[in-house]
């Protein structure tokens, strides 16, 4: 009877997220992806260290770290620019891309400093 | 406080010969060393300075004399004293010269010399003005007593010289010169000897006087080396560079001498007895006496540079054994004389003096008393004398004993005269026993110096074969020897873990300034690779996220829609995206090849430009959604 | 027509306010800068004090890499292998030193040599320490601008320019890290509450730089990388958790650990130690945190109650893993990760129990209630008050600085070092403080003169703020006045200026404020807040005498207690002052007088001024990375003279310095080090044993000293001839006379 109702459960939410997340602007649906797309990366490389080791450490912790930093700035990026997000009214979106594009100019310098 | 001055200057002249024993009088090392350091270039000195000092040497060590110094060194000499504007150091120096050298110089030039430094005494400024000048006038009055040299004004002058002493006996060199030396008070004495015997009237007892005070503060400074030899110290540096307290002392004696004599006639002061005292030295020609080839022992005595002493006899004292304290062997023997050869002999060693050292005591006895005052004896004289002679081996035998006490394994008579070859073999259990017997030439038993040692740690306890080797020796043996005895076949045990370990090799000390191993770098060894398959294939992998990016992209219904449309935002835009490209191309390169400054560099002018055309771009994008949302 | 009228009056008077903030800052800066010139400039009527002259003992290294580093480029410094200290090891002096100030000043002086300006490297390092404080002061500023408004703000950047605290590490001269670090840690804090305020981007960017050229400067940034996950974790627990937050977080852990990790004497500790690990916690629960936050935003509360349910049970299994992973993490490291200075901030017995060499050092103990008083003096009482008004309202930014003030108190009472990073937060709380009384008293006054008070007694806070620091820089110039001779009166004037200006900039903020502030300020909180007329005006008069007492205090710290440069003593004696330059004239004598290679031992305490003013290699030196090889000259210098001499000839020692105040009364010298030397060179070699030199537990060098403390080396080199002087041998610093008076030295000799 729990478990019955756990999937229930389950189902219900898997269905109001989804029918949530289907409500979600083009745009923020970009960055989702975006963001996706780099945890993923970042995923891969963990797996690959934890396969071979971290010999060249500084370049495995530069790659996930760009992930890991690409990612993080993405979300603040889509934070920022979603428009129910009652914090950021004041805040245009151009803006908000323009800080994007510097920070990440910024981490990837330094990034490709410590790449070696 | 005179009386003791004496004393003191006794002793100066004296503890030199007494402490150090056998001085041996000048050799042919000193004549030779002489000879080079003074060796004339091209046959002339540097200056007359140098050639009077070369001179002096050569004539007290009694060479030179082929060196034919005369032909170069007079011609200067009469150059210098004919010359009127050679400086009266130099004329000095010449006159010092030409007294050793006797050129041959006419009265004139010496009695111009002599008026030129009469003038110079009297406004002479430096004590070594008046030095030279009074020194000049001297050996023009020793050498041409014709020319008149007397100093009518002695009184003045002598005052003069005086008012450059300081209060504690020292001398100052000029009256401007505040700093006062020991060695300058010999000059000035010297110099005032010079006056005091040139004067036509007598000196002014006072003045004689203040100048006894002065020489008796001088004594006050005297001060003593460890050794108990007295000598003045020279506090002063200066131009002239620092006198060295030998220099000092013996300018101080031979001003004391110079004046002592100088006032012998006219003056009766206690200090002036001292003399001239002519140490004579005792040495031994050969201090290892030979039982085998029965040599005498025989004394030379000479002065100290070497010449001839006058009759005297040499008596010895006292002899002992050094091994037994106090009782002598020889008591107060003379020795005898043997004219030819100049030398004292004992005509033959007491029957009790057997193999050893001993210390024989000697005293100089001078036959005319009268010679005591020039000679200085010096009190006895103590000498090591060593006595040797062929040491007899007997009863030589080796053997391997179970314990201390006996059970005699194994027992070899040794002929150690001859050559023997063994082999013993025992273990760390055993003992080894080497026993000979070694009597002197008169029956005495003979003791030798070394015993033997437990071995067996001194070997690391390791096991094998060991030569064997004897070594007899003494410094009084003639026959000592060492002789290989064979080879003793050792089994010990075990090191206990106390044991120290065996030394290393000894390095041949050629080898120790040779290369030195070479010392190999050790380096972290590179980590390990992974294959290189595996890392393609997550290549592979990590562009698949990137390929399900685009993919999600397209599915989404991306669009160009918001690109700008007309011209000039739309130029803006793709500088903007470029820019950003230009700056990622930029971070490749820096990654690449490029270092931290350069890139900064590079990359401030891109991101003004970026900032510039970013701006634009964002702007007119925000007022066109902006106008979308008001319309 | 009025509203318009109304508006360009506010504008107008908004930009007035500014201009005179502005002034106000300026006269801040100057007064942070030249307050730290009394070790520099002429004091008494005849004497020049000293010249400019770098203090203590680490200036002296970082002088000495300053100028490397002009000399020979960025590259050069970066792998500069020093074969001059640690002989025979030498050091890498690019790796294992915090670049931040030493690049600061390279920079400056760059700068100003492009710039066609002459100046030295030295008069350069001198003058840092000054100008970055003027910089911190401006940073407290724009902090507390940001927690509290205008008013606090200046009031805090006045406070913290005087601080003593500050001061003692900031004077002319003290070209120390911490000179710059306290500028980079509040400007950090700064732009973190920024960002927090804003949530943009850009200024997180920023931080992350700041937190770069803290990192860069000084050991602390550790306080940094703990203090912001443990205000962020705060945060989150009471509920205030916003976008924002996660803005100001997420971003500064990424790119600032990156950052952190370019500095080659931090490289991979940024992300292996554990000092670290509590941001990679913390950034982690504020992701989830964010996505909880964001799935509640767009689901319906009821699905929200069922996904948590179900998410809890998964969670919880996830985050168990995460833990026993970082525990493993930890464990594995050695000391736990966690480095000795650390762990004696968490335990202050730590150091004291494992590491003398760590409790040797005198900044490193805890320091006494008086020390208190003499750093920050008034603030303390002032501390407790700001507190209060930080929550009244509480908001993220004085949250912040509540949790900033409760950790540094924690550890500058564990150590006396960190009272450093204690009094920017006393500053800024205290600066609150005046600024929030000073706004309820003006207030309470002004709504009782009708006069005054005009239309509307609300808007006073502004202006009483404003009339705070006024009132403070005129309290501020009037005693500069006795200590500076040839400070112009210009400023005075410029201040009656400025009180003069007062009561017009008043009547024209009365006006625009009815537009404004209405609306904020609750009605309420005007009947609560008023006072009776005369408590206020005593009120404000007591406080204006506390501000001035702590000028007094401060002026005084600044001139007599904290500009001695410890390289030049100085005694007052009955026949005037006496400078005694021994030091400098040891060295000069080692420059002079040794060869160029030639190795010289000392205590450690020596080893950088040795390098830097006499050019010779030293042993060990105030870079105490090598716990064996300070022991090791330890040991020689509490054995006997003979294996003292085989220790110093095996490591090619020609000359031994030993620094001596029994003959003038100079405290710090080497026998009172010598308990140290004893106990840290038996900590490695276990032949030396303390009790060996205590009799009866005590230490001592009197007649009843041990035997092995007379004859240990440091004991002969230092007591050699020393009867000499007076014929008795009496020390003046341990008021006794000395247990041997003759011996000879047999294995070293004296240097003339």
């Amino acid at each position: 009877m729990g478990k019955s109702a756990t999937t229930k459960d389950a189902q219900a939410l898997f269905h109001s997220l989804r029918s949530a997340y289907a409500a979600t602007p083009t745009n923020l649906k970009i960055i989702d992806l975006y963001v996706m797309f780099a945890v993923v990366t970042a995923l891969i490389q963990v797996v690959y260290m934890a396969i071979v080791g971290s010999f060249p450490f500084n370049s495995f912790l530069s790659g996930v770290l760009s992930c890991v930093g690409t990612a993080v700035l993405a979300v603040c990026l889509r934070i920022q620019v979603n428009k129910e997000n009652k914090e950021f009214k004041d805040l245009p979106p151009e803006r908000a891309f323009a800080d994007f594009v510097l920070c990440n100019l910024v981490l990837h310098l330094v990034i490709m400093n410590f790449l070696g | 406080m005179t009386r003791n001055c004496v004393f003191l200057i006794l002793i100066l002249c004296t503890t030199l010969v007494c402490d150090a024993a056998i001085f041996h009088p000048i050799s042919d090392s000193h004549r030779s060393a002489a000879l080079e350091i003074f060796a004339p270039v091209d046959g002339s000195f540097g200056s007359l300075e140098e050639a009077y000092e070369a001179l002096r040497t050569f004539d007290l060590l009694g060479i030179g004399k082929q060196l034919n110094i005369r032909a170069s060194a007079c011609p200067s000499v009469v150059d210098t004293l004919g010359s009127a504007s050679s400086s009266l150091k130099d004329l000095f120096y010449a006159l010092r010269v030409n007294m050793l050298l006797k050129c041959e110089i006419s009265e004139e030039v010496f009695a111009g010399i002599a008026s030129r430094c009469k003038a110079s005494v009297h406004d002479a400024k430096s004590l070594f003005d008046f030095y030279y000048s009074i020194g000049s006038l001297r050996l023009i009055k020793d050498h041409a007593s014709e020319v008149d040299v007397v100093l009518s004004d002695a009184d003045e002058i002598f005052q003069a010289i005086k008012a450059l002493s300081q209060s504690d006996g020292k001398w100052r060199y000029s009256s401007n010169n505040p700093a006062s030396s020991t060695y300058a008070a010999g000059v000035a004495l010297q110099t005032l000897a010079g006056v005091v015997s040139l004067a036509t009237t007598e000196i002014d007892q006072s003045l004689i006087g203040m100048l006894n005070n002065d020489i008796v503060k001088l004594f006050d400074g005297i001060e003593k080396y460890d050794d108990g030899v007295f000598y003045f110290d020279e506090k002063l540096v200066d131009a002239l560079g620092h006198e060295g307290p030998l220099s000092a002392t013996s300018s101080i004696v031979r001003g004391l001498t110079a004046f002592a004599a100088a006032t012998s006639g006219s003056l009766n002061l206690a200090w002036k007895a001292i003399g001239f005292s002519i140490p004579l030295i005792l040495s031994l020609p050969a201090t290892v006496l030979s039982m085998t080839r029965k040599d005498q022992l025989k004394v030379r005595v000479t002065t100290v540079l070497g010449s001839t002493a006058p009759p005297l006899s040499v008596k010895l004292v006292q002899a002992f054994s050094s091994g037994s304290k106090g009782a002598s062997i020889i008591e107060s023997q003379d020795l005898k004389f043997d004219a030819e050869n100049d030398v004292h002999f004992l005509d033959a060693l007491p029957k009790s003096v057997d193999l050893g050292t001993y210390h024989f005591v000697f005293e100089i006895v001078l036959h005319d008393s009268e010679e005591k005052n020039i000679y200085a004896t010096g009190s006895r004289t103590k000498v090591p004398i060593y006595v040797t002679g062929v040491v007899k081996v007997d009863n030589a035998e080796i053997a391997v004993l179970d314990s201390d006490l006996g059970n005699i394994e194994t027992q070899k008579k040794l002929d150690l005269a001859g050559e023997t070859a063994l082999s013993l073999s025992a273990n760390h259990l055993q003992k080894l026993r080497l026993s000979f017997q070694l009597t002197t030439p008169l029956g005495h038993s003979f003791k030798p110096h070394q015993d033997f040692l437990g071995l067996v740690e001194r070997f690391f306890y390791l096991s094998g074969k060991y030569d064997i080797q004897l070594t007899v020796g003494d410094a009084v043996m003639e026959n000592s020897y060492l002789r290989e005895l064979g080879s003793i076949e050792l089994d010990l045990p075990e090191a206990p873990e106390k044991a120290t370990r065996p030394p290393p090799q000894p390095v041949d000390p050629y080898l120790r300034y040779g290369p030195k191993a070479e010392i190999t770098h050790i380096f972290r060894t590179p980590d390990k690779r992974p294959p290189q398959e595996l890392s393609l294939a997550f290549v592979a992998l990590v562009i698949l996220p990137f390929l399900g990016f685009v993919v999600g992209l397209l599915r989404l219904g991306v669009n160009l829609k918001n690109f700008p449309t007309s011209t000039v935002p739309a130029t803006f835009a793709i500088l903007f995206q470029l820019g950003i490209a230009a700056v990622l191309s930029l971070y490749v390169l820096f990654w690449l090849k490029l270092d931290l400054f350069t890139t900064l560099k590079a990359l401030s002018f891109l991101g003004i430009f970026l900032m510039f055309v970013g701006h634009r771009t964002l702007s007119h994008l925000a007022s066109t959604s902006a106008k979308l949302k008001s319309a | 027509m009025a509203a318009s009228e109304d508006a360009k009056a506010s504008s107008l008077r908004y930009a007035f306010g500014n201009v005179i903030a502005f002034f106000i800052l300026l006269l801040i800066g100057i007064l942070a800068f030249s307050i730290r010139l009394f070790s520099v400039k002429s004091r008494d009527l005849q004497v020049i004090k000293y010249e400019s002259v770098i203090h203590e003992f680490d200036p002296y290294f970082n002088y000495r890499v300053t100028q490397y580093l002009t000399k020979n480029g960025i590259y050069d410094f970066w792998n500069w292998f020093d074969d001059r200290t640690w002989y025979p090891l030498g050091r890498v002096i690019g790796g294992t030193v915090y670049p931040g100030l030493t690049l600061t000043a390279g920079t400056l002086w760059w700068i100003l040599n492009s710039l066609n300006i002459p100046l030295s490297v030295e008069t350069v390092c001198v003058f840092t320490a000054p100008i970055f404080s003027a910089n911190a002061a401006w940073a407290t500023y724009l902090l507390t601008k940001e927690v509290k408004g205008t008013g606090a703000g200046l009031t805090a950047a006045v406070l913290l320019a005087m601080v003593p605290s500050y001061i003692s590490r900031s004077v002319a001269g003290s070209y120390d890290n911490e000179a710059v670090a306290i500028f980079a840690l509040i400007f950090t804090f700064y732009l973190y509450i920024k960002t927090l305020n804003t949530g943009s981007l850009f200024y997180a960017t920023l931080n992350a730089i700041a937190y770069f050229y803290m990192v860069c400067s000084w050991g602390g940034y550790t306080f940094i990388i703990n203090l912001i996950p443990m205000h962020v974790l705060l945060c989150i627990v009471t509920g205030r958790y916003s976008s924002r937050l996660y803005i100001a977080y997420a971003p500064l852990v990424v790119l600032g650990t990156l950052l952190a990790a370019l500095v080659p004497v931090v490289g991979f500790n940024a992300v292996m130690t554990s000092e670290h690990f509590a941001s990679f916690l913390v950034f982690i629960i504020i992701n989830v945190v964010a996505l909880v936050y964001y799935i509640k935003g767009i689901l319906l509360p009821k699905m929200f109650k069922v996904a948590v349910t179900l998410v809890i049970s998964v969670g919880l299994v996830v985050c168990v893993a995460v833990i026993a992973v970082l525990i493993a993490l930890v464990a594995s490291s050695p000391t736990m990760g966690w480095s000795g200075r650390s762990l004696s901030l968490l335990d202050p017995t730590y150091a004291s129990k494992y590491i003398p060499i760590i409790a040797s050092v005198s900044e490193h103990q805890p320091p006494t209630w008086p020390s208190y008083f003499m750093d920050i003096n008034v603030l303390a009482f002032l501390v407790p008050a700001g507190i209060i008004a930080c929550f009244s309202p509480l908001s993220d930014a004085s949250s912040f600085v509540v949790l900033y003030i409760a950790t540094s108190v924690y550890f500058s009472g564990v150590m006396v070092r960190l009272m450093l990073v204690f009094a920017p937060a006393a500053c800024i709380t205290s600066g609150i403080a005046l600024s929030a009384a000073f706004d309820v008293f003006t207030r309470s006054i002004k709504f009782q003169l009708p006069g005054l008070s005009g239309n509307s007694p609300i808007d006073a806070g502004d202006t009483s703020s404003g009339g705070v620091v006024a009132q403070n820089e005129t309290v501020k110039t009037e005693k500069k006045e006795d200590p500076g001779k040839e400070r112009p009166s210009r400023k005075t004037e410029k201040n009656e200026d400025l009180s003069k200006e007062r009561p017009s900039r008043k009547n024209k903020k009365k006006e625009k404020e009815n537009v404004e502030k209405i609306s904020v300020k609750p009605q309420e909180e005007k009947r609560l807040l008023v006072l009776p007329l005369e408590a206020s005006v005593i009120a404000i008069f007591l406080l204006v005498l506390l501000g001035a007492f702590y000028v007094v205090h401060c002026v005084w710290a600044a001139a007599e207690a904290y500009s001695a440069p410890s390289i030049v003593l100085t005694s007052h004696s009955h026949d005037g002052l006496h400078v005694f330059d021994d030091f400098r004239e040891a060295y000069a004598w080692l420059r002079h007088n040794t060869e160029v290679d030639d190795k010289v031992a000392s205590w450690w305490d020596y080893g950088y001024q040795t390098t830097a003013m006499a050019n010779r290699t030293v042993i060990v030196d105030n870079n105490t990375w090598n716990n064996t090889h300070i022991a090791t000259v330890g040991t020689a210098m509490s054995s006997p003279e003979k294996p003292a001499w085989e220790i110093f000839n095996s490591l090619d020692v020609k000359y031994v310095l030993v620094v001596f105040g029994g003959l003038v009364g100079y405290p710090s010298d080497d026998i009172n080090k010598f308990l140290w030397m004893v106990r840290i060179g038996g900590g490695v070699f276990p032949h030396i044993k303390e009790p060996d030199y205590l009799r009866d537990g005590q230490y001592r060098i009197d007649s009843e000293a041990t035997p092995t403390m007379l004859n240990c080396l440091m004991y002969k080199l230092s007591y050699y001839r020393f009867v000499e002087t007076d014929g008795k041998g009496f020390d003046r610093v341990r008021q006794t006379e000395i247990g041997k008076k003759y011996f000879k030295l047999t294995h070293f000799e004296e240097v003339r």
